[in-house]
């Protein structure tokens, strides 16, 4: 157990390392500050808000169930802190759920992987057949909703940075409704007193938005 | 602007274009005129885009067809299950396939060879031809006549009233041969 924590300590301070390269990236003029504040707190830190709220774009690619193609759009993520301390003693970590509601129009022009035509009304045809009657046009344009639903572990790093992790599952509705894995990392770069500028990766969707911290 | 705030703003700015440029709508994908193919993968539907006149073609997949006005050629082949729906004066052809449905107006000339199952409902004027098939039905709309050779059963409904004939030359149809 002992040699797991340590395990896991020597890996979340290479992934703060890299989350500071990022942050060097990202913002240049920062980076030999902020690089000086890259450290995994031994003690712990009051993350100092209960509730965080955050409007933000939403692009994505490839969207799960019957939709193709890349799009954008428009969502917000409301997260509600479960506890201040995290999985792992000894690391400046907590928990949140995470409730979003996010709008994300696809067009299949805009995939990566080119495009088809789709069926979208069939009727009974002789002999037990099957015909298409109405397709779409240039692969089509599709509207999604998404609510994702994820537990957000979060990792305070710096005063000015934090990443998190955020395992779930995504519900949707597109011609239809389903639910597909959803699996994101992100982070928190602080713009002002509790507002930070947060960036989150994953499936199925990115984005990119403002986090307030109430 | 702030020091750091560029590459934000970069990013922003590429997100809006991309959102303007997803709204963008274009000619079509299968313009008249052009063989429109479609092949591999898993289903395939096309239309076309200026609704009559279009060329469209599907092969070597699960499930493909093609939708268009009048005067287009459909071709679909080596699929499970082709589906073709089509105005007037429209041509045809479904082979090496599991099931072959198609809608298509007046004057269709259908081929259907070497497959399973053929389900036709076509309009006034149309020849719908049925070669090595399993089960061939037809249904017409109005007056039409059917081929069919190694295919049993051979199935034409007259959905205008009236019995099915057999005509001399061995076809069968609805209203006069």
């Amino acid at each position: 157990m002992r040699e797991w924590k340590f395990g896991m300590r020597t890996l979340l301070t290479r992934a703060a390392t890299v989350a500071a390269l990022a942050v060097a990236v990202a913002f240049p003029a920062r980076a030999a500050h902020a690089a000086e504040q890259v450290v995994i707190r031994d003690g712990r830190t009051p993350i100092g808000y209960s509730f965080e709220l955050e409007p933000h774009l939403v692009l994505g690619t490839a969207p799960p169930g019957p939709g193709y193609g890349t799009g954008a759009g428009l969502g917000v993520r409301a997260s509600w802190v479960l506890s201040q301390d995290g999985f792992i003693r000894g690391v400046n970590d907590s928990l949140a759920i995470g409730v979003g509601l996010d709008y994300g129009r696809y067009d299949a022009a805009f995939g990566f992987q080119g495009y088809r035509d789709q069926c979208l009304s069939s009727q009974p045809g002789p002999a037990g057949t099957s015909v298409c009657t109405q397709v779409t046009s240039n692969g089509g344009a599709y509207n999604y909703l998404f609510v994702p639903v994820v537990l957000q572990w979060n990792f305070w790093i710096t005063r000015n940075f934090s990443a998190f992790g955020e395992p779930g599952v995504d519900l949707y509705l597109s011609q239809g409704f389903g639910v597909a894995p959803a699996l994101f990392v992100g982070g928190r770069y602080q713009l002002a007193d509790k507002i930070t500028f947060t960036l989150r990766l994953g499936y199925p969707t990115l984005a990119l938005g403002v986090s307030f911290l109430l | 602007m702030r020091e750091g705030s560029a590459p934000v703003a970069a990013v922003l700015a590429a997100i809006a274009w991309l959102g303007v440029a997803g709204c963008q709508t274009s000619g079509g994908s299968c313009p008249a005129g052009v063989t429109c193919e479609c092949q591999g993968g898993t289903d395939c539907y096309q239309g076309c885009a200026d609704g009559d006149g279009c060329d469209l073609l599907c092969h070597n997949m699960v499930h493909c067809g093609g939708v268009c006005g009048n005067a287009c050629t459909l071709e679909g082949h080596d699929v499970n299950d082709y589906s073709a729906d089509c105005g007037d004066n429209c041509n045809i052809l479904c082979h090496n396939t599991v099931s072959c449905g198609a809608f298509c107006g007046a004057n269709c000339q259908y081929d259907c060879h070497d497959v399973d199952r053929c389900g036709v409902r076509a309009g006034s004027g149309s020849v719908i031809t049925c070669a090595n098939v399993t089960t061939c039905a037809v249904e017409c709309l109005s007056n039409c006549q059917v081929v069919c050779n190694d295919t049993n059963p051979c199935e034409i409904t007259c959905l205008a009233g009236g019995a099915a004939v057999s005509c001399a030359n061995g076809n069968l149809g609805c209203g006069p041969c």
